[in-house]
């Protein structure tokens, strides 16, 4: 595959690094498959899918794109004659699109393991799909101030904390756990009726300020 | 006019990069942005590229925002790649980026490949590339949608000799189809050699800008040419030689010495010494051997800097 697009650079560079590919899917993996098959409760469960998604979406978004900032890419993407919205677009979907491929194979052992409602599948797969997308933005906004790579780790542990606080994952946040498109997800995987909902409109809300401010992200504010 | 900078400036803290720069790029030529080290050569590339913003001034180019990308190619001064894909998959992503159709894409490339003598390696990742394979590939990408503003800082920093032969002949080529040229070096013997005009930066300053053999001759320094000749002549008829301004003649131990002093002019030096040997020729004079002292390029770049052209 030669890469047209952005979307199709950031897919052809995850499928060439074998090493790095076998991590991300060995890791959520290794992580989270002891936990669902355990004695354990499922909140816990569902949270440890959740704050996966959350990690590895905001974490992984937002360190590639302070490295790729950071070796100078950035800079000459600015010149190309390809809309920073796009590029963006192209960024986050590539890696939300790895995101959901690694942490499906826990996810389909925890609907496995709890079947819920066919309905209840449809709501997992959407919440899921929502907060992946979701998270990726976040890495990406979080990927807009740092200016180096040790910046873009502080800053992403600091999202990622806050985004698994304030959505409910630790202890109920009844106040900001709605406002967070991860939440849905957690609640959707416990199978509370109706909890998928908000997500898309969330992850929507995120991926649009994401895209806003994509300008400044490829330096592109002076005219 | 392709590129118009009116009283540009642009400041990094209390740095003046760039103080008041006005400079203007036509078609077809090719300009080269001379100085010293921080002078800031490197900022008014990315100034004219759009990809920094002047705090005072204008920049002027034939069309705005996507329709001028475009139009423009840009070799920075890093060699960033994305690292894991080859070097065609590299150049394939800006080549499409800058909306070439795959046929013609795939026909360019392959040229250029060719002409940098990359073709063995195109299909390796960039991980593996030397820095001068990592600059041959930056100056592919940057040239392969034939850009008609081409901006390259420091072109031919890590490329062999023959890559630089090749990067001029391409440069020269895009200026005979209307392209402007705009390339930063240290290098003042290349700039000399390839640009149309020479722009000389220091302190953020345009200090002078003109035709090299023009801002050589506004220094109004000498040609010196010493003649060693087989027996003594007569110097007096070579003070008649057009552009001779002085002339000397003593006996050495190496030979009879003739030394002519002269202006230079359009014809250059080379021209000056044919016309001097020939005037010696015809007073029965054998000319054993020749020393041409010149005024250059980096003695316009001392005259102005009081530097050593690159010196840090």
């Amino acid at each position: 595959m030669r890469p047209d697009s952005f979307f199709q650079k950031e897919l052809l560079e995850d499928l060439r690094d074998r090493r790095g590919l076998i991590l991300k899917f060995a890791l959520p993996a290794a992580l989270l498959l002891p936990l669902i098959l355990a004695d354990v409760p499922v909140s816990l469960q569902a949270a440890g899918i959740t704050v996966a998604v959350v990690f590895s979406g905001v974490f992984g978004s937002s360190i590639g794109l302070v490295r790729i900032r950071e070796s100078g890419m950035l800079e000459r993407m600015a010149m190309l004659p390809v809309s920073p919205r796009r590029l963006t677009a192209g960024y986050v979907f590539a890696n939300a699109l790895l995101d959901l491929a690694q942490v499906a194979v826990p996810l389909s052992v925890f609907l496995l393991v709890h079947p819920p409602a066919p309905a209840g599948v449809v709501y997992a797969a959407v919440s899921f799909a929502s907060a992946v997308v979701a998270a990726n933005a976040l890495g990406v906004l979080v990927a807009v101030v740092p200016g180096s790579s040790g910046e873009g780790h502080l800053y992403a542990i600091v999202t990622v904390m806050a985004a698994i606080a304030f959505s409910g994952l630790i202890a109920p946040a009844p106040y900001t756990q709605g406002l967070l498109p991860f939440w849905y997800l957690y609640a959707a995987l416990l199978t509370t009726p109706g909890a998928f909902a908000l997500a898309p409109v969330l992850a929507a809300l995120l991926l649009g300020s994401v895209l806003t401010v994509s300008p400044w992200l490829f330096g592109r504010t002076g005219g | 006019m392709v590129v118009a900078l009116r009283d540009v400036e642009k400041r990094f803290g209390s740095v003046r990069a760039l103080d008041r720069v006005t400079l203007d790029v036509g078609e077809g030529e090719i300009l080269g942005l001379l100085g010293p080290n921080g002078s800031g050569k490197s900022t008014l590339l990315k100034v004219i590229a759009r990809l920094t913003p002047p705090d005072e001034g204008t920049v002027t180019l034939p069309a705005n925002g996507r329709a001028m990308m475009r139009r423009t190619g840009m070799l920075f001064d890093h060699t960033a790649h994305w690292e894991t894909l080859t070097g065609y998959e590299n150049a394939w992503f800006f080549a499409r980026s800058y909306g070439m159709d795959p046929a013609a894409a795939r026909e360019r490339l392959e040229s250029l490949f060719g002409l940098f003598d990359l073709l063995e390696r195109w299909g390796d990742p960039v991980s593996t590339y030397s820095y001068g394979m990592r600059r041959k590939l930056g100056l592919i990408e940057a040239l392969a949608h034939e850009p008609s503003l081409i901006l390259l800082d420091e072109p031919s920093i890590g490329l062999d000799y023959r890559a630089r032969v090749t990067l001029a002949g391409l440069l020269r080529a895009a200026a005979r189809r209307g392209a402007a040229v705009v390339f930063s070096t240290n290098d003042v013997n290349e700039a000399a050699g390839l640009a149309h005009r020479v722009a000389l930066l220091d302190r953020g300053r345009l200090l002078v800008s003109g035709e090299p053999s023009a801002l050589v001759r506004s220094l109004g320094a000498r040609v010196t040419i010493e003649l060693r000749l087989k027996g003594p002549v007569d110097p007096r008829p070579l003070s008649e030689v057009p552009g001779v301004e002085g002339v000397g003649a003593q006996e050495r131990e190496d030979g009879f010495c003739v030394t002519v002093v002269a202006a230079p002019d359009e014809s250059g030096p080379s021209s000056l010494l044919a016309r001097i040997v020939h005037a010696v020729a015809g007073e029965g004079g054998v000319v054993v051997g020749a020393d041409l002292r010149a005024p250059g390029l980096p003695d316009v770049f001392l005259a102005y800097t009081g530097e050593e052209p690159g010196a840090p």
